[in-house]
């Protein structure tokens, strides 16, 4: 193997799988994004490295594709081999019964959420203080696209590499574990500083751990210590790990990583700011582990358990991740057994991290975790940046429209100023002030102008021709939402507009409202309310660390937020007042409108306004007064959350009970009929929370509020998402014969484990809109006077 | 746990004003355990407990409804046909008993006739440390003595208890259980066994699990 050290000096010892990976083995061993060159640099990479021989080039990589594999395979046999030994420690010395086990793994599961991964990848990078003289070529490393860290690798790398190693610095992540590695050797000091970190034992980082169990012989290398054993590696998958020895991937580049586990004071690099998932409040409100990306405390309410049992026994649809471990068991017998963590790690990574889409892994156990975190992360990857593109195509085009539209006299679409093109929707709102408007109404305002302006204008990959609704962007718009909902850094502004509160909100008036509702009010309907507020404030969220913040025993900030919304609101609306199930949304939305998220740069920013306790309040506003369905009787409309309105909603479950379930879900109607299940006890608390009340996760929450403020039928869509949740679990109730616990399970979807980890955005939506097509407003008028 | 006695199924529902501690008094029979903050229940929740009185074993199944006045027309749907009710109010809160006495009236008037009704005093333990003394700066506001004669009036169970101690949480489920009839309980359980022949008891864990949790 010709000289690993002249690219990494000191990554010694290190097996040959290993250096396949990281592609610092051998000069010749290739990186991963060799189809992000030029043709010409393709020519001249053969042309210098492979004697001219094209041939040679493939059989290197082919030869880099067999050992990638090959290193898979040793993984997961080691793994697997690994849990069986655990399992056999756990039963022996733990007393534990498998069946414990597997539900001790089970609630491990909310951890194993690719996402939650990525995150906390990117947030350990992100920990790090960054000297202010640091090398500016950091922030270059870590850029997203291979193409642009080729174009401009660093200096250090440059230094160290030849021209061509850069091209296999592909994900942030990637560079970060080369990095990390690389300059172990550098800053001994360093190191002391990450030792005391760990004495925190919580707060060392997990994925620092993993870095350094790459190599044995590295003793004092930050995150060892302290540990004793490797093996422990797949149990320190925690939500939040933080600095450590991820610090020191920079002391290489001459910059202090300084051992500090704040996030508050860290400066940021650019790129992984953007890309960094959005965490309401992290800035302000010190995290401890066990708590998830939305601030709720891991351990499931008690009741739930009961319920969490009963599924542990009845669920047995997803092992078939384990029986693959089987096969590649069989199939690596005999090989040696190495260790490489550290291709464990990229592998895993090996993605760009742009994207908050994926919601749940499907992973088992730890035996699976890891694996099906490879594939996840893969699909991730791939739909991410189709999603991504999606959008970027829809505004792109929408961009060009408005430039039709607003410049009469024709601005050609090459025209466009080119620092607008790389951010089309920030300058989508530059040049227009309210682009979406109240439920995407405003699309066909402008759709319309273009038709008048240009008959037969057709424009990017959304034409626009007479017939206006297939391919509208109203329809567009809609269509994307309903994929995957809104991508978080747009949600902000696009809830904001959409709901209609850009129009409804008035400056001011929201501190008005709420200190009116605070200086003593006369009106008792007002008093009444905010007496039956005050109830339900320390009863709201009590498992988030953002509304109850258990470390201080004192309100979390969302406490504070939500009281003045409600304040507010009940002064706003008195006819309406108060009704439980408004703090459960609101909630909701402070967590998932990250509001007040603080953004570390100004780009992000830009991107997405963040959403403050006024701006939600607006949100809310306009969701109860514009988008939520009403009730008419007798010519006098009732809000939804109107006292009145409840008798009606009744109604609905009954028509949703009578009607459509047994239309659409014959055979789970008769079960339930011989069972004597009246799927109203159920769907009922899910209308008047708006799904909200232990239905759906607030991950799957959040992106059905994005498809309610664009649906053109939101009667519809709640009897859909109804049919769609018991469509959804079908197979698992009719398998049971007790009518208790169907009702046990269905009126706690999101409070145990099995449900939850079994409700999938996609899915459901899937399922929703192949009811919302076949049912037809039209009737449900008709069907409550009939049964009103 | 004796012979394979089947549990009689029970329908009970708990009423009474917003946070009463409806939903925590049912969190300590069924899972012993308290929350400070419990959640608000919003429309009603559903739980189970089974509970072993003498030779009988009853399978409580636990409408628990939201209190909130506006979800108040909800309660027929829930109290209908329901063989046991806690009427609960909060001895520190005067309103939450003048709602109890509704409640109670409601339920005379179009519950089931032979449903076995319990008046419940709860939050005992606020007022514990300042019983017998003199009532000056106490936080209780509705006297024993109120419970006792609304309870005697209406020919109801009463008891005062504490959710967050423990104080006579079970008494209340066995003094329901010993005295709801037993003819009206055999009644439901054929109606329901003629419905579910052929039944999986999928419960059985969660079952012995109740028997641990339910001291009676
Ligand atoms: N000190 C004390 N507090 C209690 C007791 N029972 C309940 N609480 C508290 O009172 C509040 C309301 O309790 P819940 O059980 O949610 O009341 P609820 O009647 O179910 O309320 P709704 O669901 O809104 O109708 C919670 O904060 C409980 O912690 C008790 O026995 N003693
Ligand atoms: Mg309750």
């Amino acid at each position: 193997m010709p000289n690993p050290s002249s690219l990494f000096p000191d990554s010694s010892n290190s097996s040959e799988v290993q250096d396949i990976l990281f592609g610092r083995s051998s000069n010749r061993s290739l990186g991963g994004n060799l189809h992000d060159l030029s043709e010409a640099q393709i020519s001249k990479l053969i042309h210098l490295k492979f004697d001219n021989n094209p041939i040679t080039l493939i059989r290197q990589l082919s030869s880099d594709l067999t050992s990638k594999e090959r290193d898979l395979i040793l993984l997961r046999k080691e793994k697997f081999a690994r849990e069986q030994l655990l399992l056999k420690l756990l039963s022996e010395y733990g007393n534990l019964s498998s069946l414990e086990i597997d539900q001790k793994l089970n609630t491990l599961k909310i951890d194993n959420n690719a996402d939650n991964v990525l995150h906390d990848l990117i947030e350990s990078a992100m920990d790090e203080h960054l000297n202010p003289e640091s090398n500016p070529s950091i922030n270059n490393r870590m850029s997203i696209k291979p193409t642009e860290s080729y174009r401009l690798r660093s200096k250090s790398d440059q230094l160290r590499s030849p021209p061509e190693r850069t091209s296999q610095v592909t994900s942030p992540i990637e560079v970060l574990s080369n990095t990390s590695s690389n300059s172990t050797t550098h800053n001994h000091s360093h190191n002391n500083n990450s030792n005391n970190n760990n004495n925190n034992n919580r707060s060392s980082s997990w994925l620092g751990n993993w870095f350094n169990h790459n190599d044995g012989s590295n003793e004092n290398l930050p995150g060892t210590q302290g540990r004793p054993q490797s093996k422990s590696f797949s149990l320190q998958i925690g939500p939040f790990g933080s600095t450590s020895s991820l610090s020191s991937s920079n002391t290489g580049n001459g910059v202090n990583s300084g051992g500090g586990n704040g996030a508050e004071s860290s400066k940021v690099p650019v790129e992984l700011d953007s890309i960094k998932v959005r965490r309401p409040y992290e800035d302000r409100t010190p995290l401890s582990a066990g708590v998830d990306k939305f601030g709720f405390f891991n351990d499931m309410p008690k009741e739930a358990q009961k319920s969490n049992e009963l599924l542990s026994d009845e669920e047995e649809g997803e092992e078939e991740e384990e029986e693959e471990d089987d096969d590649y068991d069989a199939n690596t017998s005999g090989i040696s057994e190495s260790k490489p963590f550290i291709s464990t790690l990229v592998e895993t990574n090996d993605l760009e991290a742009n994207g908050t889409y994926l919601s749940t892994s499907k992973a088992k156990n730890t035996v699976t975790s890891l694996d099906t975190l490879k594939q996840l992360s893969r699909m991730h990857d791939e739909k991410s940046k189709q999603y991504e593109d999606e959008w970027e195509t829809f505004f792109k085009s929408l961009q060009r429209d408005y430039y039709y539209s607003s410049n009469k006299n024709k601005v050609k679409i090459e025209n466009i100023p080119e620092k607008d093109q790389n951010n089309t929707f920030n300058s989508l709102y530059s040049s227009a002030n309210e682009i979406f408007g109240l439920k995407g109404l405003n699309l066909i305002k402008l759709e319309k102008i273009i038709n008048k302006q240009q008959p037969h204008h057709h424009v990017g990959h959304v034409p626009l021709s007479s017939d206006i609704n297939s391919t509208s962007y109203f329809k567009k718009l809609h269509k994307l939402i309903q994929k995957m909902g809104i991508p978080p850094k747009y949600r902000s502004q696009l809830w904001f507009e959409l709901s209609g509160s850009k129009n409804l909100k008035v400056p001011g008036e929201f501190d008005r409202l709420y200190n009116l509702s605070i200086s003593s009010v006369n009106d008792p309907l007002i008093e009444s309310n905010i007496n039956q507020v005050n109830l339900d404030l320390h009863r709201t969220m009590p498992s988030n660390i953002y509304f109850n913040d258990v470390v201080n025993s004192q309100p979390g900030p969302n406490y504070y937020r939500l009281q003045k919304i409600l304040y507010a609101f009940v002064v706003y609306k008195p006819k309406i007042g108060y009704c439980q199930g408004m703090n459960k949304i609101i909630s909701n939305l402070l967590l998932g409108g990250g509001a007040t998220a603080a953004s570390n740069n100004e780009e992000d920013e830009k991107w997405s306004v963040n959403l403050t306790e006024e701006d939600i309040f607006w949100i809310f506003v306009g969701f109860i007064d514009e988008l939520l369905p009403t009730y008419s009787k007798d010519f006098k409309d009732y809000n939804f959350f109107d006292n009145k309105s409840l008798l009606y909603i009744g109604i609905d479950q009954k028509i949703l009970s009578d009607v459509y379930f047994p239309r659409f879900l014959p055979n789970l109607r008769k079960h339930f009929k011989t069972l004597n299940i009246q799927i109203e006890y159920i769907t009922l608390n899910w209308w008047v929370s708006i799904f909200t009340e232990n239905c759906l996760p607030i991950e799957i929450w959040i992106k059905f509020f994005d498809n309610f403020l664009v649906s053109l039928n939101v009667e519809i869509l709640f009897f859909s998402i109804s049919l769609s949740l018991f469509k959804n679990f079908e197979k698992l109730l009719l398998s049971i014969s007790n009518a208790d616990d169907i009702y046990l399970i269905m009126k706690n979807l999101n409070q145990n484990n099995s449900t939850k980890s079994n409700l999938k955005y996609s899915e459901l939506m899937q399922l929703s809109k192949s009811f919302e097509k076949k049912i037809d407003g039209q009737e449900i008028e008709s069907l409550r006077m009939m049964y009103g | 746990m004796s012979l394979p006695n089947p549990a009689t199924p029970v329908k009970l529902v708990l009423l009474g004003e917003a946070a009463v501690g409806k939903s925590s008094l049912v969190l300590r029979f069924v899972s012993n355990d308290f929350q400070e903050n419990k959640e608000p229940t919003i429309g009603a929740a559903f739980l189970t407990q089974k509970c072993t009185i003498g030779d009988r074993t009853i399978k409580y199944e636990i409408w628990d409804t939201a209190g909130q006045e506006r979800f108040a027309s909800l309660a027929p749907m829930y109290y209908r046909n329901a063989q046991a009710a806690l009427v609960v109010y909060d001895i520190t809160k005067p309103a939450s008993f003048i709602k109890a006495r509704h409640w109670v009236k409601e339920l005379h008037e179009q519950a089931s006739k032979d449903i076995t009704i319990a008046l419940v005093g709860n939050k005992y333990d606020l007022v514990e440390s300042d019983e017998g003394g003199e009532e000056e700066d106490s936080l209780r506001k509705v006297s024993i003595e109120e419970g006792k004669s609304l309870a005697a009036e209406e020919n109801l169970l009463f008891f005062e208890t504490s959710a967050k101690t423990s104080y006579n949480v079970n008494d209340v489920f066995i003094g329901i259980g010993s005295k709801i009839p037993s003819a009206s309980s055999t009644e439901a359980a054929n109606q329901q066994s003629h419905v579910s022949e052929g039944r999986v008891d999928l419960s059985g864990g969660v079952n012995n699990r109740g028997q641990d949790a339910c001291p009676c």
